[in-house]
């Protein structure tokens, strides 16, 4: 039963794997750029999802950890001209070690508060990037970072990067399945459960809260400085408030499909911008700008006020966590059943 | 030396001493059972002990080692277990692995083994082992099941069998049987005799007399926070001050009680079932209440009392049953409506607005019955003159109605939550034990307007746990236990040995 | 080193600004239930408005009346259209639901004033007033004026009213409120409307120093939040006393210790906050889940 079980996955996987790696061979440049960055956030919401998911820890500061392994991979590469291999793995350890901290200050908080606190901390890093001339280039931002190179061979067109991410994401989902199913994975989802009945069964709530940050913080600092070093250019508008909404948004939203979800929420929400970025110049919206971003906020609107069963009903029983989105609000005690 | 010292350990959260200088032990392999009535600070002295609350003062010392201070992870790791009142499971794990959670090397396993390898080895070692707990308890059958998809007394079983994952020496157990039907109540009470005569320490906190009469050594009896009898359970049983912990104080009522009957009831219930969370409260409630009658429920703790009121005032919907109030059927409908139509609830523990005045309060006892633009303004003259004429019910509130509600005595704030209530001159008033915490004088003051109430032409459907009291004022009683109406008397047809004697029966 | 009674002045005008968008806060957040990311584009909403009418030729203090009056319809429809409907909703989507109001609120601005700020007149035309050696810009004048004028209107709305009683009762208990037949949907609607009126007259007196555009909402949403979590998210009182100290931290901040990082004291102060006393400096109870 269970070989069964194992290779109807890997099929599926396998697949869509095979899919993927078709697409820059049959789409043009632009799709090609599109479906690249696809890639990128996806690896960046799928640390978010796992903390959401899986730990049950809403985060507003993803766009941050993006932002510090963007600069400091940049910063490393630029003024040392070191290998920006070596520096992207230098910044998931900056990134992990600062998750950290924030992981440690919010050991205590639960809900609201925690994430409220992770607000705070994304909205002072984004400050930092913004005051912090000589580490980030200050608001005009940061340029000329090198591409991603190893020895002679450099990664200069856009369907190597694009090979290069999607290979490395399909492997983070792979270990990442490994890991949410796994008893670390099993107690983080204890933890979400009931942090109450946990810690009365003896888990070390703290330490799971702890890792689970390092782990979001890693992966979004991963896809940070690989966007720094295809871009070339990064500024710090970026990686703001509005940037960590998207990334909740991906993850919610991408939520509905188990472990792949990331890749549909990144999908979803980039192919939107794009499609309306079509679309609207041809029915006559020359200001694409803000009639793109009201066109998205109207449909999430309507999404969430009319799926039947709002955005709850989407999501699924296992992947990223049904009961988060059900639980009601404890704000004045009692509700109604 | 004993297993677990508990010495002279108090707690208390603001004003209110929830737990006063207790003190008893546990010694290995005994069972030990805590009860009282509800806010009796049961609770609060598990979770003392479980390190979830920190004690005010007080020593509590599990195998020689004082674990005061110490985090509820610490305390689980060094051997005590717990299951919870309410169900605390991991519903969206398996059975399985809720119990393994509890074991050692599963909930220790590290981050980069689970990365690179998916954990396997830990997994498989602990598997064995939990396969064991649950073929004890009966359920190996459900261990791939999701644990939410189980029933209630299965999860209950979930529960304990990741307790004993934990291989605890000592297990506390939070009203195991709450919500159980009789044959998983009679099934688990075997079990943990089982565990017990195995040598399993046991201190559990239950309501159902019975369960403890048959399973304990000795039992400690907790009344506002206070230690009142310790001993065998012959010993407490016999003993007084338990009696009148449960049945509450004797009062006088001078006003003797004008019945009349009508035939047509004015709230009728039929087979009413709700849950609260997990729990199956409610199981078929079947009951009429006539015009002008002073009926009340009584019954021992967890039998559902206030979820019954809960749910005719329109607080909890109802999964089952119909309620007909007036000839309407309101069944989950919204408190404000079902308050609309002249169904007054008085909450437990009064509902007060503490930087509220009591005139204020008062006043906005009759807001539905002013439209929108005129609450703009200043309280029109009708509610001013409502509002004189419950001061003349209540004269101690007149004096004080400028003061704060959250200053009164709660006796006063139990007349001014009545005050308010009959404010919107309701038909029909459902009160939640009024008399919770309140001197015995004032008990009687409050009863006699009560009865002179009804006897005005006011329906009153009362929850008490002060037995002793609404005998003297009702008309009918309906004991309700376990989620249904068992009993149905009148004061005349039943006295208060009869009262016991179904308490800790069965 | 700047003068410190100037730091303090401007300190104290910016606490009324957070003050009025930390009220509208905490009245919908005790009454409705709701955390409303969308508050500060109320306050940019009445901005706008502003914008529009200056436009029209309309006379200065009609503007600010009709800006006020904008902010208070749009209130009320964003609560009546959207949110009211969801309100059996977890709270998670609730919040994700305003952000997207926010959203909405944003762009439509956009399109209706562009990208470029906007600058509208000071209210009073003039020098800045000189007193005890500081400098204070008579817009300033107007925002600690129109902080005590609205801070007296709610005191006798509140303490005076029928309808004031009711929403303090609610704010004090939503659930015994419901038992006394209060409808939660008006009431709502009303703390909606209330809390949309407070942040127009923010928008609107702080319109001339900070000028106007579609994004102004987002920092001042976000300072009125902290500050009203900063007072304990428990009633009015405690959200000014919270607003005010914490308007005199970051005006002392940045004069004092450095003004680039005048933003980042809000954010400091609400981590602190959190971490030691997450009731806040006034709140009672934690809120234990």
């Amino acid at each position: 039963m269970k070989g069964l079980r194992i290779r109807k996955h890997v099929w599926g996987w396998t697949a869509l794997f095979l899919v993927v790696m078709c697409l820059p061979l049959v789409t043009g440049t632009l799709w090609t750029q599109i479906l690249l960055l696809v890639g990128l956030y996806a690896i960046c919401t799928l640390g978010l999802s796992v903390l959401i998911g899986y730990a049950g820890l809403v985060s507003l500061a993803q766009a941050a950890f993006w932002g510090i392994g963007a600069y400091v991979s940049a910063f490393l590469a630029i003024r040392t001209g070191m290998s920006p291999i070596l520096s992207v793995l230098i910044s998931i350890g900056v990134a992990s070690g600062v998750a950290f901290g924030l992981g440690w200050m919010t050991r205590n908080l639960e809900g609201h508060y925690l994430t409220l606190a992770t607000l705070g901390a994304g909205m002072i890093i984004h400050i930092i990037f913004n005051e912090e001339s000589w580490l980030t280039g200050g608001p005009s931002g940061m340029y000329g970072i090198p591409q991603l190179s190893v020895g002679a061979w450099v990664v200069d067109s856009d369907r190597e990067m694009f090979y290069l991410v999607w290979i490395l994401l399909f492997l983070l989902l792979w270990l990442t399945r490994n890991l949410v199913r796994s008893p670390w994975g099993q107690i983080l989802q204890a933890m979400r459960d009931s942090q109450v009945a946990a810690a009365s069964m003896g888990v070390d709530v703290s330490k799971y809260k702890v890792q689970a940050f390092m782990f979001s913080g890693a992966l979004a600092a991963l896809s940070g400085s690989l966007y720094a070093h295809y871009m070339t250019f990064v500024s710090p508008e970026l990686f703001g408030f509005k940037q960590s909404i998207e990334f909740l948004l991906m993850a919610v939203i991408g939520g509905a499909l188990a472990i792949t979800g990331p890749i549909w929420g990144a999908l979803l929400l980039t192919g939107l911008k794009e499609v309306l970025r079509i679309v609207l110049p041809l029915v006559g919206i020359t200001s694409v700008g803000p009639v793109e971003t009201l066109a998205f906020g109207i449909l999430l609107v309507a999404a969430i006020m009319f799926l039947p069963g709002g955005l709850a009903s989407v999501l699924p029983r296992r992947g990223i966590g049904r009961r988060r989105w059900n639980r009601h609000a404890v704000i004045d005690g009692q509700q109604r059943q | 030396m004993p297993l677990l010292t508990v010495n002279n350990v108090s707690k208390r959260f603001g004003g209110i001493h929830a737990l006063e200088n207790c003190s008893f032990d546990v010694k290995e392999g005994e069972f030990l059972a805590v009860i009282g009535p509800n806010g009796a600070g049961k609770s609060t002295l598990f979770n003392c002990i479980t390190g979830n609350y920190l004690p005010d003062s007080g020593e509590i010392l599990f195998a020689g080692r004082s674990i005061v201070g110490l985090s509820p992870q610490q305390i689980a790791a060094i051997g005590v277990s717990r299951t919870f009142q309410n169900l605390n499971l991991f519903p969206e794990l398996t059975v399985l692995q809720n119990v393994q959670i509890a074991m050692a090397p599963f909930r220790q396993s590290g981050f980069w083994r689970s990365f690179l390898t998916g954990g396997e080895r830990v997994r498989r070692e602990t598997e064995q082992e939990a396969r064991k707990i649950l073929e004890r308890l009966g359920i190996e059958g459900l261990a791939e099941a999701q644990a939410k998809e189980l029933s209630f007394g299965q999860q209950r079983l979930v529960e304990l069998a990741r307790a004993l994952g934990l291989s605890p020496r000592i297990l506390l157990l939070d009203e195991p049987a709450s919500g159980l039907n009789d044959a998983e109540r009679e099934a688990l009470i075997q079990l943990l005799a089982e565990l017990n005569k195995a040598g399993l320490t046991i201190l559990m906190i239950e309501h159902d007399l019975a369960s403890v009469m048959k399973l304990a050594h000795r039992v400690v009896v907790l009344e506002f926070g206070k230690v009142i009898a310790y001993g065998s359970p012959a010993e407490v049983r016999s003993n007084p001050r338990f009696v009148s912990a449960y049945l509450g104080n004797g009062i006088r009522v001078e006003v003797s009680p004008i019945r009349r009957t009508e035939e047509r009831p004015l709230l009728k219930v039929s087979d009413l079932h709700t849950r609260r969370g997990t729990i199956h409260v409610l199981r078929g409630i079947n009951l009429e209440i006539h015009r002008h009658e002073l009926v009340a429920v009584i019954g021992p703790n967890g039998a559902g009392k206030s979820t019954l009121l809960g749910t005719l005032a329109g607080q909890f919907s109802p999964f089952q049953g119909r309620i007909t109030y007036d000839g309407q059927e309101i069944q989950g409908m919204p408190p404000e409506q079902v308050h609309r139509l002249r169904m007054t609830l008085i909450p437990e523990r009064r509902g007060m607005f503490p930087e509220l005045t009591v005139e204020e309060s008062l006043m906005l006892g009759a807001y539905t019955d002013v439209r929108f633009l005129r609450s703009l303004g200043r309280p029109p003259k009708e509610v001013v003159e409502r509002c004189e004429m419950m001061y003349e019910l209540f004269p101690r509130l007149k004096e004080r109605r400028r003061q704060l509600s959250g200053t009164l005595s709660g006796g006063e704030q139990q007349m001014l939550a009545v005050a308010r209530g009959l404010m919107s001159r309701p038909k029909l008033l459902l009160l939640d034990e009024p008399s919770l915490g309140l001197a015995e004088k004032v008990v009687e003051q409050l009863f006699t307007v009560f009865r002179q109430l009804a006897n005005d032409e006011l329906t009153i459907l009362l929850v008490e746990q002060n037995v002793r009291a609404a005998l003297q004022i009702a008309d009918r009683l309906l004991f309700l236990e376990r989620g249904q109406i068992q009993l149905e008397t009148t004061p005349d047809q039943i006295d208060e040995q009869r009262i016991m004697e179904i308490y800790t029966s069965r | 080193m700047e003068n410190v009674l100037q730091l303090i002045f401007s300190g104290l005008a910016l606490g009324g600004i957070y003050a009025m968008i930390a009220i509208g806060f905490v009245t919908i957040f005790k009454v409705a239930g709701i955390i409303n990311f969308a508050q500060g584009d109320f306050a940019m909403v009445a901005g706008v408005a502003m914008v529009f009418c200056l436009a029209l030729d309309i006379p200065l203090w009609t503007a600010v009346l009709a800006a006020i009056l904008a902010s208070a319809i749009v209130g009320m429809l964003v609560h009546r259209a959207v949110l009211d409907r969801m309100r059996h909703q977890s709270a998670t989507i609730q919040i994700i639901l305003t952000i997207a109001v926010s959203i909405v609120l944003q762009s439509l601005s956009q399109l209706m004033v562009g990208s470029q700020p906007k600058s509208v007149p000071p209210f009073l035309a003039g020098e800045p007033i000189v007193w005890l050696n500081s400098a204070i810009p008579k817009q300033n004048l107007v925002i600690m004026g129109a902080t005590v004028l609205l801070l007296i209107l709610l005191y006798f709305f509140f303490e005076k009213s029928y309808i004031g009683s009711a929403l303090r009762a609610v704010m004090m208990s939503r659930e015994v409120s419901r038992l006394l037949g209060i409808s939660a949907r008006s009431i709502a609607t009303t703390s909606f409307v209330i809390g949309a009126v407070v942040a127009g007259v923010a928008g609107a007196v702080i319109a001339p120093i900070t000028l106007v555009s579609y994004d102004m909402g987002i920092t001042l949403g976000l300072k009125g939040f902290v500050a009203a979590v900063f007072g304990g998210l428990v009633d009015v009182p405690g959200a000014v006393a919270g607003a005010l100290i914490l308007g005199l931290l970051e005006s002392l901040g940045a004069g004092l210790i450095s003004s680039a990082y005048k933003d980042a004291i809000a954010f400091v102060i609400l981590i602190l906050i959190l971490l030691f006393r997450p009731h806040g400096l006034f709140g009672k109870h934690a809120h234990r889940v």
